[in-house]
C-alpha cells in the first residue's frame, strides 16, 4: 500500500503545493520526475531537498543540478495568445506555458476554438486534435493570414518571410469522430511528438464532446483519467504546451456554471479559464493557476483581423460583477 | 493487431473473452487486460498501440488544411450571404432556430433551391425530412417557379431534385437519420443540403418528464448530432437543423420590476438582454433590437447538449405583431466559427427570405 505524500512530508507549504498540481505519491513524483516539479511548482532549494531526500532516499543523482535546469528552462517561452493581457497574465512565458495542461472552458459561442485557432497559428508547429469539427480552414487562414503580414511587416530581410501555406503547413490536423478514436490517437501521441520533434503545443478541442451520454459512467471516468495522465505526461516529458477545451454545466443549485468533467480532472490542469459573454463584451476568467497568479479577468475582443485585443480599463469592477454571478467557480 | 496478437500469445485468450477487435482493446485499462489475458504490462502495452494503429493511423488520417473554394450553400441573397459568412457551411450542422412563422421554413425551401444553382461549382440536390405536419407544397411551387424563372430552369426539375421524406415519430427519425440517411447519401453522391425541418418535433409529444426518460432522450439527441456530424464531413454536405424555441421562465422576484421602462411597457429583464447587446443590426446605427427582444428571449428547446452538437446558430426573429406595425423580421448569427455575431432585418416575399437594409 502506497503512502500518501501527506505522511510523509511535514512541510506544509510544499505539501499544498503537490497537493494541488496532484501529486499523491512518490510514484507520480517520478514519473515526471523531480527537475521538472522544482520548475513547475516553484520549490524553494529546502523544498527540492526533501523531496529528493524522499525519491532518492538521501542520494542525489541528478547529473545536474536543479538549480541549472532552472536557469536552462528559464529560456523556455509559451506560445503567445495575441492578446497582451493574456499573454502577460503568464509573465515569463508570454503565452500559454509549456509542460503542462491549461484548460479553456465555456459555452458554445464562448470563443474557445477561436483561441485555439490563433494558438495554433502562433505556435512554431502544433498537432490539433479536433473532437467537434468546429475548425474551419478559411478562418484558419484568416488568421495566418494576418501573422503573415504581421510577421513580414517587421521583419526586413527578404529571407524572413513567410507564406500562409508555411504557416498551415506546421499544423498537424487531426479529426476523430468518438472516444475511440480519441484513445487510439492519444496511445501514439507519445511516437508521434517523438517524430514531430519541433511540435510546441497540443490542442484538444474539446475534451468533452466524445465523453459525453452515451457511454457509461464507469467507461467516461476511465477513459478521462487516461487522458488525464497522459496529457499531463506528455506535456512535461516532451516540453509542449497542451490547451484543451470544455464545456460548463449548470449547476441548478446556485444557478450558476461549473466546468464538465469534475473535479479530478480539474486537478490535471495547472492553469483553468472560463470564457463568456455578457452584454457588449467578452471576457476570460483565469481562475486556477500553476504560477500563483491571483484569480483574474480579462476583457478581450474576436476580430476579423483575428487578433484579440483588450481594454486596459476597470479591470477591477469588472471582476466583482463577475464574481456575483459566477460564485461556485472554485 | 492480430499478428501482434498472436505473436504475443495472446489471440486465443483474446477471442476467448471476445474482445478480439481492436475498439474493444482500446477502450480497456491496462489493469483491466492484465487481469483477463494474465501477462505483463509491457505486453499490454504493445497490444495497445497495435489497436490504436489499426483503428485511427495517425500519418494516413492527417489532414490538410486546405479549403474548397465552395465551402457553403449562398442563399443567393447578398446580405444574408454576408452575414453567414458566405452562407450554409459545407460539412457541418447548422442550427435555425426561432418562433413558429418566423421564416424557418422559408429558409431552408430557399435553401434546398439555390444549392441547384448552375451558376455555383459546388451544385447538387437536397434532402427534406420534414415531421411538421404537411410538406409546404405551395409554397414550394411559388418559389421553384421564381427560381426556375431566375435559373433558367425547369421548375419541376428543381423540385425533382428535392427528395423528402415524413418523419412521424421520434422511433421514425432515429432511423431515418442513423440507417436510411447514410444510404441515402451515399448513392446519391450530389446530394449537398440536408435539412431536417424540425428536429424538435418528434420529442413534443413524448410525455416523458421521468428521470430516466429524459436521459434516454438527452443521449438519443447527443447520438444523432454525432451521426449527423459524421454524415456531414464525410459527404460533404450542409446539415441544416430547425429546432423550436420555448418561453423562458423569469422568476417572478421584486427585483423585476424594474423592468417597466419609462413609457411604462414591459421591457426586456435585465438579464436575459444582457445576452444580446453586443448585436448591431446590419445599416443601423441604433439597433432597434427591443422590437425584437420577444423572440430573442425565448430558449431553444433541446437544452445544451443539443448544442455542443451544433457548430453554427442562426436565430430568426420576428418583432410582436400589433394591428398598428407592420411585422419586423430579423436574421441573427448567434455563434459560428467563422463570423462575427451580426444580424440583419429581412422580408419573406415570393423569391423567399431577402436581407434588408434600411
Amino acid at each position: 500500500m502506497e503512502r500518501s505524500l501527506v505522511d510523509l512530508i511535514t512541510n506544509a507549504s510544499l505539501i499544498k503545493k503537490l497537493e494541488q498540481s496532484g501529486y499523491e505519491s512518490i510514484i507520480d513524483i517520478k514519473e515526471v520526475g523531480v527537475v521538472q516539479i522544482t520548475e513547475e511548482l516553484q520549490l524553494t532549494t529546502e523544498e527540492v531537498e526533501i523531496i529528493l531526500k524522499l525519491v532518492h532516499g538521501g542520494h542525489i543523482v541528478a547529473s545536474q543540478t536543479a538549480e541549472a535546469r532552472i536557469k536552462a528552462d528559464n529560456q523556455k517561452i509559451g506560445i503567445s495568445f495575441s492578446c497582451k493581457a493574456l499573454d502577460k497574465l503568464f509573465d515569463r512565458y508570454k503565452g500559454v506555458p509549456p509542460s503542462c495542461i491549461t484548460e479553456l472552458c465555456g459555452e458554445p459561442g464562448s470563443g474557445k476554438t477561436q483561441i485555439c485557432m490563433q494558438l495554433a497559428v502562433n505556435a512554431p508547429e502544433c498537432i490539433y486534435i479536433d473532437t467537434e469539427g468546429s475548425l474551419f480552414p478559411r478562418r484558419l487562414r484568416q488568421m495566418a493570414e494576418t501573422v503573415m503580414m504581421n510577421h513580414n511587416a517587421s521583419s526586413d530581410n527578404n529571407n524572413n518571410k513567410t507564406d500562409v501555406d508555411s504557416i498551415l503547413n506546421k499544423i498537424h490536423y487531426f479529426r476523430v469522430y468518438d472516444h475511440v478514436q480519441l484513445i487510439a490517437l492519444t496511445r501514439q501521441l507519445s511516437n508521434m511528438l517523438d517524430e514531430l520533434a519541433q511540435v510546441k503545443l497540443l490542442v484538444l478541442d474539446s475534451i468533452t464532446y466524445p465523453l459525453r451520454t452515451n457511454i457509461n459512467i464507469k467507461l467516461r471516468n476511465n477513459i478521462l483519467s487516461f487522458l488525464g495522465q497522459n496529457l499531463a505526461q506528455l506535456a512535461s516529458r516532451h516540453q509542449v504546451a497542451v490547451v484543451v477545451t470544455n464545456y460548463v454545466t449548470e449547476d441548478r443549485l446556485n444557478t450558476a456554471v461549473t466546468p464538465e468533467l469534475g473535479d479530478e480532472w480539474g486537478r490535471r490542469c495547472a492553469n483553468r479559464f472560463f470564457l463568456y459573454r455578457t452584454r457588449e463584451q467578452r471576457y476570460a476568467r483565469y481562475y486556477k493557476s500553476s504560477l500563483g497568479t491571483k484569480d483574474t479577468t480579462i476583457r478581450f475582443k474576436i476580430t476579423v483581423s483575428e487578433h484579440f485585443f483588450i481594454h486596459a480599463a476597470s479591470l477591477g469592477k469588472v471582476c466583482i460583477f463577475i464574481r456575483n454571478i459566477y460564485r461556485t467557480m472554485v | 493487431m492480430d499478428q501482434v496478437a498472436r505473436r504475443l500469445g495472446l489471440y486465443s485468450k483474446l477471442e476467448e473473452v471476445g474482445s478480439e477487435s481492436p475498439n474493444d482493446i482500446l477502450i480497456k485499462t491496462v489493469g483491466e487486460l492484465q487481469r483477463l489475458l494474465n501477462t505483463g504490462e509491457a505486453e499490454i502495452l504493445e497490444l495497445f498501440q497495435a489497436a490504436a494503429t489499426e483503428v485511427y493511423p495517425w500519418k494516413a488520417q492527417q489532414q490538410s488544411i486546405s479549403y474548397h473554394e465552395a465551402f457553403a450553400v449562398a442563399t443567393g441573397n447578398e446580405v444574408i450571404d454576408r452575414i453567414l459568412g458566405g452562407g450554409f457551411p459545407f460539412g457541418s450542422i447548422t442550427e435555425v432556430v426561432g418562433e413558429s412563422s418566423s421564416g424557418k421554413t422559408q429558409l431552408c425551401l430557399q435553401l434546398c433551391l439555390s444549392v441547384q444553382s448552375p451558376d455555383i461549382s459546388c451544385q447538387g440536390a437536397a434532402v427534406y425530412l420534414h415531421s411538421e405536419g404537411q410538406f409546404p407544397t405551395v409554397r414550394l411551387d411559388q418559389l421553384a417557379q421564381f427560381y426556375g424563372h431566375k435559373y433558367d430552369m425547369d421548375p419541376d426539375a428543381l423540385k425533382r431534385a428535392i427528395h423528402t421524406m415524413y418523419i412521424r415519430d421520434r422511433e421514425m427519425q432515429y432511423r431515418a437519420l442513423c440507417y436510411q440517411l447514410p444510404v441515402l447519401l451515399a448513392r446519391h453522391k450530389n446530394i449537398r443540403v440536408v435539412v431536417i425541418d424540425s428536429i424538435s418535433a418528434p420529442y413534443r409529444g413524448d410525455n416523458t418528464n421521468k428521470a430516466e426518460g429524459r436521459f434516454d432522450r438527452v443521449s438519443e439527441i447527443c447520438e444523432i448530432g454525432s451521426r449527423l456530424k459524421q454524415l456531414a464531413h464525410k459527404y460533404h454536405v450542409a446539415v441544416i437543423v430547425i429546432n423550436q424555441v420555448s418561453d423562458t421562465v423569469v422568476s417572478a422576484t421584486p427585483g423585476n420590476n424594474k423592468n417597466k421602462n419609462t413609457n411604462g411597457n414591459n421591457g426586456p429583464p435585465e438579464a436575459l438582454m444582457a445576452n444580446w447587446m453586443d448585436f448591431n443590426l446590419e445599416g443601423f446605427n441604433k439597433s432597434p433590437l427591443s422590437l425584437f427582444w420577444t423572440s430573442l428571449t425565448k430558449k431553444p428547446v433541446l437544452g445544451k447538449s443539443w448544442e455542443t452538437s451544433i457548430t453554427t446558430r442562426v436565430r430568426l426573429a420576428r418583432s410582436i405583431m400589433t394591428d398598428v406595425m407592420r411585422t419586423r423580421r430579423a436574421l441573427f448569427v448567434e455563434f459560428s466559427p467563422l463570423v462575427p455575431r451580426s444580424g440583419c432585418e429581412i422580408v419573406i416575399d415570393e423569391g423567399g427570405v431577402r436581407g434588408k437594409i434600411p
